[in-house]
C-alpha cells in the first residue's frame, strides 16, 4: 500500500476515534441528566442543553449520541476490513447514511429545536469529513 | 523504425490504462465526493438561509405534539402528591376584583389567558395552567413549544395554546397567544388577536389600580371570570432550566422535587381560584381538603 493511502486511512481512523469520544461525552451528559457538566456556551442560538434535552435528541428510547457511537464504530470496522467490492460498497452506503442523518439533525436543530449544539456540530463535521474521504476513492 | 514507434505507443497505452483502472473507476470516484459533499453543503446553506433570512417561514417553532407520557403526567397528577404539596413554593399573585362574573360559551364562567409563545414567564405558567384546567376539562391539540431562544431564560420548555381547544362542563377557557417564538431582536411574528371582550378585559384589568403601573399590559395575564386576575409568573422559569418536557413531567409525581413544588403548588392555587368561580364544581376536585384550605384564602379575599 502506498504511503499516501496509509496516511488517509490513519486520518479516517483518527476521525472515527474523535467521533466516538465526542459522542460518548454527549451520551454521558444525557445519561447523567446534567450531573456531568456540559462544556458549551449558551449564547444566542447556541444552546447545547436545549438541543440535548429536546424530543429530537432521542430515537425512541435511544439517545442520538449512542447512535453516533455506533456509526463511528461500524465505520471504523469497515475501514479496518480492507478491500474493494462488498466492503467498499458497505463503507460508502454507511457513510451516506450517516450524512443523511446529519442533514436531518441540522434541520431539527434549526427548525424544530431552534438552537444549535456545538458538540453536535463537531460530530456532524466529522461525519461529513469521513464521508468525503470514503467517497473520494482514496481508501482501497 | 515504425515498428519500434508502434511498440512504444502500445507500451504507453498500456501504462495509461493501468492508471485509469477498471472501467475508469478511479477517475469517477473524486466526482462522487464532490457531488455528495457539494450537495450536502448546498442543503445546509439553504436551510440556514431559510431560517435566518426568512424567519416567518415558520410562524411558530413548535416542538411537536405532546407525547402521551407528558399528557398523562399533567392530566393525572396523583391526589396524594397534590395534597402533599399544597401551595408549594408558588407565589400567589392573584388579585380579587369585584366585577361580576364574566361568562363565555354556554353561560360558563370564562377564563381569559393572554400570553405569547416567546415569553419565558408564560412558558413557566402554562405548566400549572394545563395541570389545573385538566382537572375541570380536557385539552385537544396541545403542542409542545419553548420560549424564545434569544430572550432571558432562553428556550424554556412549555406548551402552546395556539391551535388548541379546551372542553369543560364547568368553565370556558379562551387563551390568546399574541405572538410566536419566531423572530429576533424583540420582534416576534404575530399569531393571534384578542376579541373585543378579551381586549377590554386585558386593557382594563392588566392596568392600574389592579396591577402596578410598571406592570401594565404585562404577560402572562389571566382573568378568572372577572372575579380574580393573575399577572406574571408564580415561579421562576429557571426551575425548568435544562429539563426536557419529559423530564419535567416525570418530576411532577415527586412531591419533593423543586419542579413539582412550583408547578403543582401553582396548579393548586389556580384550581382553588377556579373552584371559587365555579362555586365548588366539580366537588371531586373542589372538595379536596388541600384545595379547600387554599380556597378559603381566596374566598375571604374575594368578598
Amino acid at each position: 500500500m502506498s504511503p499516501g493511502r496509509l496516511g488517509t486511512r490513519a486520518v479516517a481512523g483518527l476521525l472515527c476515534v474523535l467521533g466516538v469520544l465526542v459522542s460518548a461525552y454527549l451520551t454521558l451528559v444525557e445519561v447523567t441528566q446534567g450531573r456531568l457538566p456540559l462544556a458549551c456556551p449558551t449564547v444566542g442560538v447556541i444552546n447545547c442543553e436545549r438541543v440535548l434535552t429536546s424530543p429530537q435528541s432521542t430515537f425512541g428510547p435511544v439517545p442520538v449520541p449512542v447512535l453516533g457511537i455506533a456509526w463511528f464504530v461500524v465505520l471504523g470496522a469497515l475501514l479496518i476490513a480492507r478491500g474493494a467490492g462488498i466492503v467498499a460498497t458497505l463503507r460508502s452506503a454507511w457513510a451516506l447514511a450517516g450524512l443523511a442523518f446529519v442533514l436531518y439533525f441540522v434541520y431539527a436543530e434549526l427548525f424544530l429545536v431552534g438552537a444549535i449544539c456545538v458538540w453536535c456540530t463537531v460530530t456532524h463535521l466529522l461525519v461529513f469529513a469521513l464521508c468525503l474521504l470514503v467517497l473520494g476513492g482514496t481508501l482501497p | 523504425m515504425a515498428k519500434r514507434r508502434r511498440a512504444e505507443q502500445s507500451k504507453r497505452d498500456s501504462q495509461d490504462a493501468k492508471k485509469v483502472g477498471p472501467a475508469g473507476a478511479r477517475r469517477s470516484r473524486p466526482s462522487a465526493a464532490v457531488l455528495v459533499g457539494g450537495g450536502a453543503l448546498l442543503i445546509v446553506a439553504i436551510m440556514v438561509v431559510a431560517k435566518v433570512v426568512i424567519p416567518h417561514t415558520l410562524q411558530s417553532a413548535s416542538a411537536g405534539p405532546v407525547p402521551p407520557a407528558v399528557q398523562h403526567a399533567v392530566e393525572s397528577v396523583p391526589p396524594s402528591v397534590a395534597a402533599a404539596i399544597g401551595p408549594g413554593t408558588a407565589r400567589g399573585l392573584f388579585t380579587p376584583i369585584g366585577a361580576g362574573t364574566l361568562r363565555g360559551q354556554g353561560g360558563l364562567p370564562r377564563i381569559v389567558y393572554v400570553g405569547s409563545e416567546y415569553c419565558p414567564y408564560c412558558a413557566a405558567m402554562r405548566w400549572p395552567m394545563v395541570v389545573a384546567l385538566s382537572r375541570f376539562g380536557r385539552f385537544e391539540g396541545l403542542q409542545l413549544s419553548h420560549s424564545a431562544i434569544d430572550d432571558q431564560f432562553p428556550g424554556t420548555p412549555t406548551f402552546t395554546f395556539h391551535r388548541s381547544s379546551y372542553q369543560s362542563a364547568y368553565v370556558a377557557f379562551t387563551p390568546v397567544e399574541k405572538e410566536s417564538n419566531v423572530g429576533a431582536n424583540g420582534r416576534y411574528v404575530p399569531l393571534e388577536s384578542l376579541d373585543p371582550v378579551e381586549s377590554e378585559v386585558f386593557s382594563t384589568y392588566d392596568a392600574p389600580p389592579f396591577v402596578p403601573a410598571t406592570d401594565a399590559l404585562a404577560i402572562p395575564f389571566i382573568d378568572f371570570a372577572n372575579r380574580f386576575i393573575f399577572s406574571g409568573a408564580s415561579f421562576s422559569p429557571d426551575v425548568l432550566k435544562g429539563l426536557s418536557p419529559a423530564q419535567i413531567a416525570a418530576r411532577l409525581s415527586d412531591p419533593g422535587s423543586e419542579v413539582a413544588r412550583a408547578v403543582i403548588g401553582s396548579a393548586n392555587d389556580i384550581t382553588a381560584v377556579i373552584c371559587v368561580v365555579t362555586a365548588d364544581a366539580p366537588s371531586s376536585v373542589c372538595r379536596d381538603p388541600a384545595i379547600q384550605l387554599i380556597e378559603r384564602r381566596f374566598s375571604t379575599a374575594s368578598h
